[in-house]
């Protein structure tokens, strides 16, 4: 696979997830109603990493390193 | 307010399966599936997430829940980003392999590695071992019986805080 080819495909797939995203929003906003899965005292907690998050946003990991151990 | 789990990251559930799908294309080039199929596997992809999305977060929210109810693990650690990544992860290949689509989530498969990868290597980590058995077990079909439930997402966890303690 040329590098051209995969940068087509990485565009096609950021079009396409940004669509799905936006489809799964609307469907998901109003409707999910999960309680019988979740203790009331995990409500409002996380430690996600915001850094994290915003280095996959920037597509940091979308390299040549990106399984390159195989 | 009791949902708890699902609606503190139900915004992570969406913004990581975006992560998942944009992962797609370097996952399908490194698992080697036909390049003319391209389109029409992302396609495929991308609405089997779409259709099973209610059911694919709830899973995921119940297995992350299972997880930390049964390693009594403290509500302020309830989730992280190997958490999401593993669990989502798992939850839509279950998705994809019962809508007969045992490629397509076998490449997706790559895709969390990839991701899971990317977390340690944030946190100053290379393990190129741990991904080639990964990817093995991936592409033998393997990892359920060789790993379980929840042996893919400790082993990467386990890394990550055994390692920094060590260079504590």
């Amino acid at each position: 696979m040329t590098r051209t080819n995969i940068a087509d495909w990485e565009a096609r797939a950021q079009v396409a997830a940004a669509e799905l995203c936006k489809k799964i929003d609307a469907a998901v906003s109003d409707t999910l109603d999960l309680a019988f899965v979740a203790p009331a005292d995990a409500n409002g907690t996380n430690s996600l990493s915001s850094d994290f998050v915003d280095r996959l946003d920037r597509r940091e990991h979308l390299t040549d390193q990106f399984l390159a151990a195989i | 307010m009791t949902r708890g789990l699902e609606l503190t990251l139900k915004g992570n559930f969406i913004n990581f399966t975006k992560f998942f799908v944009e992962a797609f294309p370097r996952s399908y080039d490194k698992y080697g599936a036909d390049p003319a199929e391209f389109d029409d596997n992302l396609a495929l992809y991308t609405q089997t997430i779409n259709s099973k999305c209610d059911e694919i977060y709830r899973m995921t929210a119940r297995d992350i829940n299972t997880y930390i109810n049964l390693y009594s693990i403290h509500v302020n650690q309830s989730a992280d980003e190997f958490k999401i990544i593993y669990y989502l992860g798992r939850a839509i290949e279950k998705w994809l392999v019962k809508n007969g689509l045992a490629e397509i989530a076998q490449i997706h498969m790559f895709a969390m590695i990839g991701l899971l990868d990317f977390k340690l290597e944030t946190l100053g980590y290379n393990k190129p071992k741990l991904t080639k058995a990964m990817i093995k077990l991936i592409r033998f079909g393997k990892i359920d019986e060789e790993l379980g439930v929840t042996g893919c997402y400790l082993t990467y966890k386990c890394v990550s805080t055994a390692e920094k303690k060590l260079a504590a």
